[in-house]
């Protein structure tokens, strides 16, 4: 038999009302697997970028008590940075400029603490005092009104600038304590937990815009003491933590993640989607069973005259593939507009940090093949105890 | 068709139930039978032997002098293509496709049609049994009646030597009985062995022979009209 013939038979059959309604359940079925295993490797991605971001390889220390101290410290293996607490933080300038309707002019200015902390990809680096450097897509914009979240600041996205346009470009710089002209000298790719509208600038730039004064108290001011202390990778934290306590310091990481609320946002959806798993594969099963059952007395007809059980298989196979095939593209694209609707409205915040939040193909992909083989396998036993009984029920008669 | 002290015995986990036991006929082209008997006397499990959906636990069954007994599903599913149709109480008709589409079925298996020819084929044969104007009606637009020709016509379809009726009059009026038992009538005085399994008694009006059947063992057998 060829394949049009198979069509033949099951042309009028794929949009039945049935069909329809199996076709329906499952997308929403798939739907939420799909959006469970995107929460699960976004908690995975999300943690692990936190931790390999510059702020995520850094531990705090206080002030070495010698200079002795402060040699052995930086004579620790894998330490990449280390310099005053001063420059863990950057500091919000205006820059009039960039004031726009739906953009206030806002940027963030950080200490370029190492050259190959940013890859430059137009222009060129900071070479000398004014140099500045920005990610190519730059939004002038706090999203913070001081530590909060702005939830009324929904712009971003629209409002993007192309930094790469604006090389060689001038811009005024103020805060409270400086106010001075800056060229834009190259552009950088986003960086991940970076805001978008961080921009670098030189140490000694830097200086001018935040004082050694890190706070004042009982009319005395005390001056940054601490230390910073960049690993060069998130997974030697720990060695160099030991090694710390070791010369009898105690450190302390600038981002601490607690694991058993990131271990619950994981095992959550985890949880659910396998129960939802569990669910849909026994849903899935009970409908192919009542249809394969359905269409008993047409599998005994074709039987009587002349089909093989193989040619019958095949035409289980090919209705339950479609179905399958249905749902899932059905499914893909219900997936897509939700996770649109969600990314735009609700986790803008990430998107202003650069973070997006990852679409799990391979994951996916490997769940459809997953479903493909085990509708087959139901489809395959389920005809094939089905060619059984056909013959049975075509007689039952007497 | 010949079959030799055929038996058929169904064996459950507590207990074995004969189907038909001892069972030898020889049917003939060109002839009317008719299998009479009560409801679990073994009518049914005879004609699902005589058509190859079931295999017989012993005996010999020799189709166009072919021994069957031993043959793969393939080969058996062939034999069944090309020389058994089948007719049924229920018609059996797939809801989804037209009278001459559920025609067509068991040509879309036979290479000896040609592929082209398939729909006008269909169509004749739906002509032939009166049903011109109803090649393209889906079955729930068509009467019992209708529905059982169309079933006919499928059996015919691949011009089989044998036909197997198994209660194809039973959930028709009166009027559309006669008119099926005409057309099977004419079909076996056109060359075709017609067996039909029926509690009607109307079918011995058309029927060469009779056989009656009790407890799976043939008791009588008469020469009908």
């Amino acid at each position: 038999m060829k394949a049009t013939d198979y069509l033949f038979i099951l042309k009028n059959r794929f949009l039945k009302k049935d069909n329809v309604l199996l076709i329906l359940i499952i997308s929403f079925i798939f739907v939420a697997i799909f959006s469970c295993i995107t929460m699960i490797n976004f908690v995975s991605v999300f943690r692990s970028s936190m931790l390999s971001s510059d702020m995520g390889r850094t531990l705090i220390i206080d002030k070495p008590k010698s200079d002795d101290d402060l040699i052995k410290i930086k004579e620790l293996k894998n330490v990449e940075v280390i310099e005053s607490n001063k420059y863990l933080m950057g500091v919000e300038i205006y820059v009039p400029e960039f004031n726009k309707p739906k953009a206030e002019g806002m940027i963030e200015l950080l200490p370029l603490l190492k050259e190959n902390d940013v890859k430059i990809i137009k222009g060129s680096k900071i070479q000398n005092a004014g140099d500045i450097i920005c990610p190519k897509n730059l939004y002038p914009h706090s999203l913070y009104t001081g530590n909060i979240y702005n939830y009324e600041t929904n712009y971003f996205g629209s409002y993007l600038l192309k930094a790469n346009n604006l090389i060689g470009s001038s811009i005024t710089a103020e805060n409270e304590n400086e106010k001075i002209a800056l060229k834009i000298v190259g552009t950088f790719e986003n960086k991940i937990l970076n805001g978008a509208a961080a921009c670098y600038i030189s140490k000694t730039d830097f200086n001018k815009f935040k004082e050694d004064i890190e706070y004042c108290s009982n009319d005395e001011c005390y001056e940054y003491s601490s230390l910073m202390l960049r690993v060069d990778d998130y997974n030697n934290l720990v060695v160099l933590e030991k090694e710390l306590k070791d010369l009898g310091y105690n450190s302390i990481r600038n981002y601490t993640f607690d694991e058993e609320i990131l271990s619950s946002l994981s095992y959550i959806p985890l949880f659910v989607g396998s129960i939802v798993m569990i669910i849909s594969m026994l849903i899935i099963y009970s409908f192919f069973k009542k249809k394969i059952r359905n269409n008993q007395y047409q599998y005994g007809v074709l039987k009587s005259v002349g089909y093989t059980n193989f040619n019958i298989k095949i035409i289980a196979i090919l209705e339950g593939g479609f179905i399958t095939t249905i749902s899932i593209l059905w499914s893909v694209v219900l997936y897509f507009i939700s996770y649109h609707i969600v990314a735009n409205n609700y986790l803008q915040e990430l998107s202003y940090n650069n973070f997006t939040v990852p679409v799990p193909y391979a994951y996916i992909a490997l769940f459809v093949f997953v479903v493909f083989i085990y509708i087959f396998l139901i489809i395959n036993y389920l005809s094939s105890k089905s060619l059984n009984a056909c013959i049975q029920k075509l007689f039952e008669g007497e | 068709m010949i079959i030799e002290n055929i038996e058929k015995i169904y064996s459950t986990s507590t207990e074995k139930v004969i189907g038909i036991t001892n069972f030898s006929y020889s049917f003939e082209k060109g002839k009317f039978y008719a299998i009479m008997g009560h409801s679990g006397s073994g009518k049914s499990t005879l004609i699902r032997i005589l058509g190859l959906m079931d295999n017989a636990t012993s005996g010999k069954y020799v189709i166009n002098g072919k021994d069957v007994s031993k043959l793969s599903d393939k080969e058996l599913s062939n034999i069944r293509m090309e020389n058994i149709g089948f007719i049924f109480q229920d018609y059996y008709l797939d809801q989804n496709l037209k009278a001459y589409e559920n025609v067509m079925l068991p040509m879309l298996i036979n290479k000896k049609i040609d592929r082209s020819d398939r729909k006008n084929k269909a169509i004749d044969l739906l002509n032939n049994i009166g049903l011109g104007d109803r090649v393209n009606h889906y079955p729930k637009e068509l009467s019992g009646g209708e529905q059982q020709r169309v079933c006919i016509t499928r059996a015919l379809a691949n011009n089989p030597d044998y036909l197997l009726g198994d209660e194809p009059t039973g959930n028709l009026d009166e009027e559309n009985e006669i008119k099926v038992l005409e057309t099977l009538k004419n079909l076996s005085l056109n060359g075709k062995c017609v067996i039909v399994v029926s509690h009607s008694n109307e079918v011995k009006n058309y029927a060469d022979e009779v056989l009656f059947i009790k407890n799976g063992k043939l008791v009588v057998e008469n020469e009908g009209n």
